[in-house]
């Protein structure tokens, strides 16, 4: 008979509870390695803009003066190119989507130098100022002595 | 002689999974011809080339389409490779190996829910699209994303499978296998699916053969190829037969996208209890020259990717020729003399993939 | 162990005259049209047909390099599936290929662009023929015309 068949089924339905998810009150459980968005470490970084070269979409902007990161998450195609390059390992890609939104818009991370990053630019501003000094110097005594040779 | 009139199909229409157009000529209910239109998803990959380098095409090439996307980027990186000549570890081609068939699983499971629909079988769409879940889980699990898998690179592979991941694949095959059985039976040995595709769409082996068709659409009409039985990544180790079936009517071509479905699981069952351990990717220098033609076999046919390189960043050209760019001309062999309201019935039988076919 | 057939591809290089022969040569031969694309290098076109042999899984290239404004004999006739490799080639490239069983006439792809795989320099050489032409057409000098 057809009902004995479906009457099991019939039984545990009658005690299972339902199998609808209660998104988004109760929040999704990404796996681990999922790919959803980049993040930086910002304090690694060294505005080698690499990474900006690399994306295939031009969603990373790197100003190597400010020493700014800034990435646009909706051009991003979570492909995890930059994540390859980056000489550091600044960056890394977490789970977790870009919630949708009514316009785009860019995150910006800025780098805080440290102490000691500040006294190593100085030095090495005052070495390129040396360097510079003394090819100058150069050149002025090798016009010196070929006016005299004339 | 009837009057014959000229009737659009597409490109929106519930049946089609992509945009793609056929006009119809018809006379008295038969299609006496059906002529193609396509243009509708043309985003023009192929000319990217010049303006990205060739390592980061491999994410724009993996981007054409989101149900063959793991083949595409397997072949394009597969080609370079082959160009360069860099030997690939082992365990990195079966990693790719068992990586395509989750494809290839994934693929089908979505046609036979489309192809469910196109009847008007919508609980077998929901059921055959539930058990596609667990393998999209598992694809997450394993690569990072669930249809598009970024975890292909020149020298091998980004991720590894550990033994715990493969202990969750290989039960979770178990129960897919399981409900993939009760589907495939409730579809095949249906009375009214029986009726509707049984001696419908009839290709033969020389019309298939002249017109190029290729993958489980020339298979069913009785061409025996398959592109896996080349060799490429771990094929070679592994042990299986081409699919194919004599009648080359619809119903063959369910049949063997379906006893596909079985093959793969296999494959994969294979793939993992032959896989050495080692490393997973070398690392490799310097810029492609000269050119090369690949061909590897994606769920839906035989696609070849054809690379030419001048030894700089950037590419020269990059061709991809796609399964389903070859099949659309048995597509419209196949629809002449065909009743009018076969017509979406029997255009998923190919298992169109539009936007591979332009990219 | 299954058993692998993969044999090395096979390139043929031949001239436009000899293409018809060749291409009625394999179609005698049984093999399968796998795919027909072009390329731009150096002020010519490279086209590549390809055939395959299924039983023995052989790969077999034809490459015909032809000139930019050539005319070239369509395989539609032989091959009926190479319309459309035909027409794709016509509108991205801009290859003259003459007498296509089904012809699209450049309206296969919807784009705004003409010939949008073209590099620009094989451009400038196509508008450079043109300016040619018209000034043996017209029979006057004009100048910044090749020389």
């Amino acid at each position: 008979m057809a009902i004995m068949k479906f009457a099991p089924t019939m039984l545990k339905q009658l005690f299972q509870k339902p199998v609808t998810t209660k998104y988004p009150m109760e929040p999704i459980q990404y796996p681990e390695g999922s790919r959803g968005h980049v993040v930086v470490e910002i304090q690694a970084c060294v505005s080698c803009s690499l990474c900006a070269m690399s994306c295939p979409c031009g969603a990373i902007q790197v100003d190597r003066k400010e020493k700014t990161w800034t990435i646009n998450r909706f051009d991003c195609v979570q492909c995890g190119y930059c994540v390859t390059v980056c000489p550091p390992k600044a960056l890394s890609i977490v789970p977790g989507y870009q919630t949708p939104g009514e316009e785009k818009y860019s995150v910006t991370e800025q780098h805080i130098m440290t102490e000691e990053e500040k006294q190593k630019a100085l030095e090495a501003e005052a070495k390129k100022q040396a360097a510079i000094k003394a090819a100058m110097e150069k050149k002025k005594a090798a016009e010196a002595a070929a006016k005299e040779t004339k | 002689m009837g009057k014959r009139s000229v009737v659009p199909f597409g490109p929106q229409h519930p049946v089609l999974p992509e945009p793609v157009h056929l006009d119809l000529v018809i006379e008295d209910e038969k299609v006496i011809e059906a002529i193609p239109n396509i243009g509708f998803i043309h985003r023009g990959l192929e000319g990217l080339t010049e303006k990205r380098d060739f390592k980061q095409m491999t994410y724009v090439i993996e981007r054409t389409c989101g149900i063959c996307s793991f083949g595409h980027g397997m072949g394009y990186v597969e080609t370079l490779e082959k160009m360069m000549n860099v030997e690939v570890p082992s365990r990195a081609k079966y990693l790719r190996t068992i990586w395509a068939e989750m494809a290839r699983i994934h693929s089908h499971l979505l046609w036979l829910g489309l192809m469910a629909d196109a009847f008007g079988f919508e609980s077998l769409f929901y059921q055959a699209w539930r058990v596609r879940e667990r393998v999209l889980d598992l694809q997450e699990m394993t690569t990072g994303g669930r249809i598009i898998f970024s975890v292909n690179q020149l020298g091998g592979v980004l991720r590894d499978i550990d033994s715990e991941q493969e202990k969750v694949i290989l039960d979770t095959l178990k129960d897919v296998q399981k409900d993939i059985k009760t589907i495939a039976d409730s579809f095949l040995m249906d009375y009214s699916v029986e009726s509707r595709l049984k001696g419908v769409g009839i290709l033969t082996k020389e019309q298939a053969h002249d017109l190029g068709c290729c993958g489980p659409f020339a298979r069913a009409s009785g061409l025996n190829y398959d592109m896996r039985k080349l060799g490429y990544e771990a094929y070679g180790e592994l042990d299986f037969e081409p699919i194919i079936s004599r009648e080359g009517d619809s119903f063959a071509r369910c049949e063997c996208r379906i006893n596909e479905l079985y093959q793969s699981i296999d494959l994969i069952r294979q793939a993992f209890s032959k896989m050495p351990s080692g490393d997973i990717a070398v690392s490799v220098k310097g810029n492609p020259t000269g050119e090369y033609f690949n061909r590897i076999e994606q769920p839906r046919g035989e696609a070849i990717y054809y690379i030419k390189a001048n030894g700089s960043k950037k590419l020269d050209r990059f061709r991809l020729r796609t399964p389903t760019f070859a099949n659309l001309a048995g597509l419209c062999e196949m629809l002449k003399n065909c009743e009018y309201s076969d017509v979406g019935v029997l255009a998923l039988t190919i298992d169109p993939c539009i936007s591979c076919t332009e990219r | 162990m299954a058993e692998v057939i993969c044999p090395e591809n096979k390139m043929l290089e031949i001239s436009l005259d000899q293409f018809l022969m060749e291409v009625m040569r394999k179609k005698q031969a049984g093999l399968r049209l796998d795919q027909a694309c072009a390329a731009y290098a150096d002020g010519k076109y490279e086209l590549s047909y390809s055939f395959s042999d299924d039983d023995a899984y052989q790969f077999e290239n034809l490459r015909v390099v032809v000139g930019l404004k050539e005319e070239v004999p369509s395989i539609s006739h032989i091959y009926p599936a190479a319309s459309f490799y035909e027409n794709e080639m016509r509108e991205l490239f801009g290859v003259q290929i003459e007498m296509i069983g089904i012809d699209y006439k450049d309206h296969l792809y919807r784009m705004e662009e003409v010939m949008p795989m073209l590099p620009t320099a094989g451009k400038k050489l196509l508008e450079e023929m043109e300016t040619e032409v018209k000034s043996e057409d017209t029979g006057v000098e004009v100048d910044g015309g090749e020389q």
